[in-house]
């Protein structure tokens, strides 16, 4: 039988005793405000701080050998190294760097360089012709990166302390080659490095031996992070106002971007969300910059297999893309439609070719002329993942290819994944291949002959192109760019005519350059023949 | 009657037996995840080749790079090189960044480091404390406020979180930096040796002051948010735990022998209630080492989630593996201690499972 158990009496307690957890909490602040208190006291009494300016960027800077360097690093190597000439797209024309004059005969195979004096590599070592000679013939021996735009050159020659002369096996502009952003570069022959893969590392450590206004700081370089040292012995001199130090910074979210930029935590930065634009330009703290690039955007149609290897679906896709949309919707109005291949402002660039528009009642007709009246067929379509310009165009496209009766596969790989089914051929490659183009040097042979001539078949000849007409063209205008730049034009413009009429790949979207900075900043000029590119000694607080 | 024996030295023993084997297996465990992680990203189809020679490359380039990496070989024989290279301290070169994957990880583990740790402090300084104040005050206002603290760290997303902060105390109180681990102005007027990857270490060293609260200016936004989660758990399952264990008899036992009130939650109460919220709080912390990349990302703090994230999408397969085997071994690392840790706080676990 249970019985209830009484309850137990209230135990005696002990003093109550305050809670010892609120006297540490008590310490806990005190001490924090103590420590901040300390911070805020060191910061207000610094010393002026030395002048710099931040410029944040999407993606990293892994590679930095002047010699093979084609990606991303062009934000620093444009800092540190100089070429012979820089291209300025004003004046269109390449003006004077490390040189200052030149010649050529009359037949284009023979260029004669006079170099600047005075200038002088970081390591001290004195900049001359040999130094010249030296580095191209090192870009041209490795054969790698952009070392193509050497192609033409048979031999360098130092034909004086300040002469350098290049002999071409065929007519080519030198001196826009010079001013290629990629693998123009010259540097100290006194570079360390026994081979050249130990000259390539110590590059890739995060040194650098040019001539530049500013240096690497080694000690501090990361891919996602580069400091550039002020080089005070620059042949160009200093001005008060111009700063101290550089800073190239990898902020891979536009938002965070856009957001450091109103702080204050950086100085200028590229492509912040385009949905900003209008809230940017009213913001007077900032300054907006938009013009145009020379990157486009363009869809290749694999013209070697499945439905696209019919000339009339492939003008019934082109016909198909919601050009106006792409621009408003997909690139925030940062762009324009294009006309022919070559981008809008460009050498090269012609205005009166003819144009696709949006317009599915002459598309649909098309596809019936090539026996599709009801389309009936799936294309895939692959985009790098993570580029969402890409994207939202080929969500757009696929909405308008449904209303033709076309099933659109989308899939968005990584560059490497969607380059590497294309270079499978024309059987086992992609529909429709999506990516931009911009130039290494400012010629239209670099978009042609990478993208459709016949020997760059499964490279970046994507559309799976073979009209030998057309290589024959363009190959014939490169030369006649030494020599005859008139006429090189016309057979660029007769060119992208056949591009127009055969339809391997059509341009998408030419797109602007958008470009936000604090409204201190001064001095800054976009140059789109180095994309992306902000040249720091030109600024100034 | 042997287990009477109970002396310091077989209490000792015991310890060292447990770590002995503990140790074994998560040398185990951790090549048992390199084998599987080298194998998927192996069999994956990508073209780690044109990864390395870059966006521009030749075919003789891919080429080229396919013959350096043995990249033509069938996957074991590239596990057998990789396994050969790693015992020799090397974990590869990165396809993407073209850096040693050791110097990769060394470069932004320690910033991870010092985010989950301060997360991981935040944790448990404000979520214990708010898990006993709702256990010892339930059905209080503090209680409720706290319940809601709690359900609200759970729920709310990270990068929206994230923004709200970033709204408040970077546009509109202007107090905080809006991202990065430390400023380049402050950086360039107090230069610092980067002798390890972390800013922290290196400023406590160097006796870098304007570094040292700059760096923390930087850190309390991405702190905040990744301690959001964990405050949250920590605070629920301390205050759960702590309410079953008051109920227990033991404690009115305690406390009808007169002892203080005081000395009886937090010492006999809170020392059993806290075993699982530790438990929790170890795992989380581990996750946390790659799980962060969202608040690195958007804060761009320079730490292993965000290499991990570039790594994974590029099929940079050296750094994949190597981020695998680190957090394998950070895994193993944290389960070790937070078992030490739990032994400590009660020794009946140790010992019984050195007996078994």
């Amino acid at each position: 039988m249970a019985q209830a158990v009484p309850p137990m009496p209230e135990a005696p307690q002990a003093p109550r005793r305050r809670s010892r957890l609120w006297m540490w909490v008590a310490i806990g602040v005190a001490a924090a405000v103590v420590l901040a208190g300390v911070g805020v006291y060191y910061l207000a009494t610094r010393p002026p701080a030395i002048s710099v300016v931040t410029y944040a960027t999407s993606s990293e800077m892994v590679t930095l050998d002047p010699s093979t360097e084609f990606s991303n690093s062009i934000l620093v190597l444009t800092q540190v190294y100089e070429g012979l000439t820089r291209f300025n797209p004003a004046t269109q024309t390449a003006e004077p760097l490390l040189a200052t004059s030149w010649t050529s005969t009359p037949d284009g195979l023979t260029w004669t360089f006079t170099l600047r004096e005075g200038v002088v590599f970081h390591d001290g070592t004195p900049f001359n012709a040999s130094a010249v000679k030296f580095s191209i013939d090192r870009t041209i021996r490795l054969g790698a990166g952009a070392s193509f735009i050497w192609f033409p050159v048979n031999r360098t020659e130092v034909v004086g302390e300040f002469q350098i002369r290049f002999v071409l096996d065929f007519p080519a502009p030198v001196d826009w080659i010079a001013s290629a952003g990629y693998g123009a570069w010259i540097f100290s022959p006194n570079t360390p490095g026994a081979t050249d893969a130990e000259m390539t590392a110590w590059f890739n450590e995060g040194h650098d031996s040019g001539t530049g206004p500013w240096t690497i700081n080694t000690a501090q370089y990361s891919v996602s992070r580069v400091l550039l040292d002020r080089f005070p012995a620059y042949w160009g001199g200093w001005r008060p106002g111009q700063f101290d130090n550089a800073v190239i910074r990898v902020i891979a979210d536009p938002a965070t971007r856009e957001a450091s930029v109103k702080a204050g935590d950086v100085d200028i930065t590229m492509d912040p969300p385009v949905q900003d634009l209008a809230n940017l330009q009213a913001d007077a703290r900032l300054r907006v910059f938009v013009g145009p690039s020379y990157r486009s955007m363009y869809a290749f149609f694999n013209s070697g297999s499945g439905p696209t290897a019919n000339l009339s679906v492939r003008r019934a896709l082109a016909y198909a893309i919601p050009y106006e949309d792409v621009i408003t919707v997909a690139v925030g109005g940062l762009g324009s439609q294009p006309r022919g291949v070559i981008p809008a402002g460009m050498w090269g660039h012609d205005p009166t070719l003819p144009q696709y528009e949006f317009d599915l009642v002459r598309a649909q007709q098309l596809l019936a002329q090539a026996g599709y009246p009801t389309g009936g067929f799936t294309l895939t379509l692959t985009y790098t993942l993570g580029d969402l310009f890409e994207q939202k165009f080929a969500e757009l496209y696929k909405e308008q290819l449904a209303t033709l009766g076309i099933t659109l596969d989308i899939q968005g790989l990584p560059w490497e994944a969607q380059w590497a089914r294309a270079q499978a051929g024309p059987e086992g490659a992609q529909d429709i291949f999506v990516m931009y183009w911009w130039p290494t040097y400012i010629t239209p042979y670099d978009f042609l002959w990478n993208m459709f001539h016949s020997a760059s078949y499964a490279f970046f000849n994507l559309g799976y192109y073979n009209n030998s007409a057309f290589d024959l063209t363009i190959d014939t205008a490169s030369t006649l760019e030494a020599t005859d730049r008139a006429t090189a034009w016309e057979m660029y413009s007769d060119s992208q005519q056949m591009l127009v009429d055969d339809v391997p790949a059509v341009g998408v979207v030419d797109l602007k350059n958008f470009m936000l900075y604090r409204a201190e900043l001064k001095g800054f000029v976009d140059n789109p023949a180095y994309p992306l590119v902000v040249f720091f000694y030109e600024l100034s607080r | 009657m042997e287990r009477r024996k109970t002396t310091r030295g077989t209490a000792a023993a015991a310890y060292a037996r447990f770590i002995g084997r503990r140790l074994l297996l998560s040398a185990l465990v951790v090549f048992g995840v390199v084998v599987i992680v080298f194998f998927l990203s192996r069999v994956i189809p990508a073209n780690p080749a044109a990864l390395w020679a870059g966006p521009h490359a030749r075919p003789e380039d891919i080429a080229a790079a396919e013959a350096e990496f043995h990249l033509n070989e069938p996957w074991p024989v590239q596990f057998y090189y990789y396994i050969l290279d790693l015992l020799s301290g090397d974990l590869g070169v990165s396809l993407r960044t073209h850096q040693p994957v050791l110097n990769d990880i060394a470069r932004t583990l320690p910033p991870t480091l010092e985010l989950i740790t301060a997360a991981l402090l935040l944790a448990l300084l404000i979520g214990i404390p708010l898990g006993i104040v709702s256990a010892v005050r339930q059905r209080t206002w503090a209680d409720h406020g706290t319940r809601v603290i709690a359900t609200a760290g759970v729920s709310m997303p990270p990068f929206w979180l994230a923004v709200l902060l970033s709204l408040i105390f970077v546009t509109w109180l202007a107090v905080l930096p809006a991202s990065g681990y430390v400023s380049d102005s402050v950086l360039v007027s107090y230069p610092m040796e980067w002798i390890t990857g972390s800013a922290f270490i290196n400023a406590v060293i160097q006796g870098n002051i304007p570094v040292l609260v700059d760096w923390f200016r930087h850190l309390v936004l991405p702190a905040l948010v990744l301690a959001a989660y964990p405050v949250a758990l920590v605070t629920r399952m301390v205050r759960t735990m702590m309410i079953e264990v008051l109920g227990e008899n033991y404690i009115r036992t305690a406390q009808a022998y007169g002892l203080p009130r005081q000395k009886v939650v937090y010492r006999y109460a809170l020392k059993n209630a806290i075993s699982p919220a530790i438990v929790a709080l170890g795992l989380s912390f581990a996750f946390a080492l790659t799980g962060a990349f969202l608040i690195e990302s958007i804060f761009a703090w320079p730490g292993i989630g965000q290499y991990a994230w570039y790594s994974a999408v590029s099929f940079d397969y050296p750094a994949i593996v190597g981020v695998a085997l680190v957090v394998a071994i950070f895994y193993v690392a944290v389960n070790l201690v937070v078992d030490l840790i739990q032994g400590t706080l009660d020794r009946r676990i140790v010992l019984t499972k050195a007996e078994g």
